[in-house]
């Protein structure tokens, strides 16, 4: 074993213990229903005869936009991320593992890419 | 190229530059974002390329560098977001205050993770620039 693969051991140990240390012991996390995360307001929509159809995230954000919850402390239930745009806080927020396999396509793709230059041109330091 | 392009390249990449910094550290109260800003900051490099040619691009990015900070960038993201794992219980949880909405200092976990992203795709998109001018027509 090198000492690369020693440190890469290491540094993935040291993040599954944290994985572990996070969720043990919360055993609500398992046993939750899903409803009872959700930030969904059923509210009548005069335009739309279904009721909460495409617009549980919009409410939410808009009254985040507004500003008028503006003396939360932490995110999550009423207060939303209290970002002005929109998008990056749909992105950013409910979105975030779709923003993460995005940066990871990114990154599979350039590490292809720029290992198959090298190695036609004889290596990383010609 | 001529004398034109080369003095409009000139003139234009420090405003190409902030731009792309207000781009990214804006992202979270205007429109834009980290990848779009990224992205524009990496776009200096294919305007360097088209204009001075891919030697200059060569000598003036390396590729070990950007690889670095693209893997600094990645590393960044995923560690604030197992960071939120651990101090709130969901990944990507918001652990700091997430502040006043319009302010530059608000959004809490958000701003820092657009952040992350552009620099992360500042870097990845410099280096597919770098594979394009790496490649000569002949070599392979």
């Amino acid at each position: 074993m090198t000492f690369r693969e020693f440190v890469a051991l290491i540094i993935v140990g040291v993040l599954f213990f944290g994985l572990y240390v996070a969720v043990q012991g919360r055993t609500d996390f398992f046993i939750k229903p899903l409803q009872e995360y959700s930030t969904a307001v059923d509210v009548p929509n005069p335009l739309l005869p279904l009721p909460n159809i495409g617009k549980a995230i919009t409410e939410q954000e808009i009254r985040q936009q507004t500003g008028q919850n503006t003396n939360c402390e932490y995110a999550g239930g009423d207060c939303g991320v209290n970002a002005a745009n929109v998008v990056t806080s749909i992105v950013f927020g409910y979105r975030g593992y779709d923003t993460l396999g995005e940066a990871t396509i990114l990154f599979v793709a350039i590490t292809g890419l720029v290992y198959m230059v090298t190695s036609l041109k004889g290596g990383m330091h010609p | 190229m001529t004398m034109i392009p080369k003095t409009i390249v000139k003139f234009m990449a420090p405003i190409v530059l902030t731009f792309g910094a207000y781009i990214v550290l804006h992202g979270h109260l205007s429109p834009g974002g980290g990848f779009q800003g990224g992205v524009l900051l990496a776009g200096l490099s294919a305007l360097l390329f088209l204009v001075f040619g891919g030697e200059f691009v060569l000598s003036r990015y390396k590729v070990s560098t950007y690889t670095l900070v693209e893997a600094l960038g990645g590393l960044g993201f995923v560690g604030v977001s197992l960071w939120g794992l651990w101090r709130t219980g969901f990944f990507m949880g918001d652990f700091l205050g997430v502040g006043t909405t319009g302010k530059i200092i608000s959004a809490g976990v958000v701003a820092v993770m657009n952040f992350f992203v552009g620099v992360k795709v500042f870097g990845g998109v410099i280096e597919v620039i770098n594979a394009m001018a790496e490649t000569k027509e002949g070599e392979f």
